[in-house]
């Protein structure tokens, strides 16, 4: 075995430090796992109310924007929203990790979340401004 | 050599890739659609923001919309999404159950798979009906 190079004389535990956190590894698969709870319910009662008080009643104009601006689905509707967009960015990031190396791979993440929380931005957006200004 | 890389100890064990898995065991299978779905589903989401979008700009943009939701394109797209959001949240439900420790033996895994592909078909159909009837359309 030749002879060590001076950063190489290391122990394991040297070698791993500042490899990976030992503190909040979990804390991305635990986000995505609360985030997949909280879709459940939210994302069949938009179905079911979309299926029953828009499309049941013609689906037009005007019942879709009287269905938005009842406070009791504007605001399930707007926290529907946020965490499917944070849910999307948190699966979307694995993905990422998973098939885009190199120089392109932290771009790639940072335009990805300027992608989801911008929809998340720009939906909760559209929801508020039909509640109050239509 | 360069100064991060360990001297070499013995062959470190790999992560399991595409020339090893057989891909359409159930198994796979059912893990490689959940993460297809899942991207589609991204996608999906833009047809909500658009429908949002469309209810926002006034009548003249939701008669657009609508043209677009009901041309037969338009519906082949919103079913696709239909059937996706219904794996994804199955799949998803199979996932959680995992996490607290059921369902993992290799035989109920297989089983609750088959059961998955083939339950999140029927709910779609079912889901299909329902809206049918409900818009009067059948």
């Amino acid at each position: 075995m030749p002879y060590p190079k001076p950063g190489e004389i290391k122990t394991d535990l040297g070698r791993a430090r500042g490899m990976g956190s030992a503190k909040s590894g979990t804390h991305h698969w635990w986000l995505m796992k609360v985030t997949a709870l909280a879709l459940i319910p939210l994302t069949l009662w938009f179905l079911q109310s979309f299926i029953f008080d828009v499309a049941a009643a013609g689906g037009d104009f005007n019942t879709a924007l009287e269905w938005i601006k009842k406070p009791y689905h504007s605001f399930p509707l707007a926290i529907l929203l946020v965490v499917n967009f944070y849910h999307a960015e948190l699966g979307g990031q694995e993905i990422i990790l998973d098939y885009v190396h190199g120089k392109a791979q932290i771009p790639t993440l940072i335009l990805y979340k300027f992608f989801c929380y911008g929809l998340a931005a720009l939906s909760v957006y559209s929801v508020l401004y039909i509640t109050f200004k239509m | 050599m360069s100064a991060q890389t360990p001297p070499t100890k013995k062959p470190r064990p790999l992560s399991p890739h595409l020339q090893v898995y057989n891909m359409f065991a159930i198994t796979s299978l059912t893990s490689m659609l959940h993460r297809i779905t899942g991207a589609a589903l991204v996608v999906g989401s833009l047809i909500v923001v658009y429908w949002l979008m469309a209810i926002s700009h006034g009548p003249e943009a939701y008669s657009r919309f609508e043209n677009v939701a009901h041309h037969p394109f338009g519906q082949f797209i919103l079913y696709g999404f239909l059937w996706a959001f219904w794996y994804q949240l199955l799949n998803g439900c199979r996932h959680l159950l995992w996490d607290t420790g059921i369902g993992l033996k290799l035989k109920t895994a297989k089983l609750t798979g088959k059961l998955i592909l083939v339950g999140s078909v029927l709910i779609t159909l079912v889901t299909w009906y329902v809206i049918c009837s409900q818009t009067g359309a059948i």
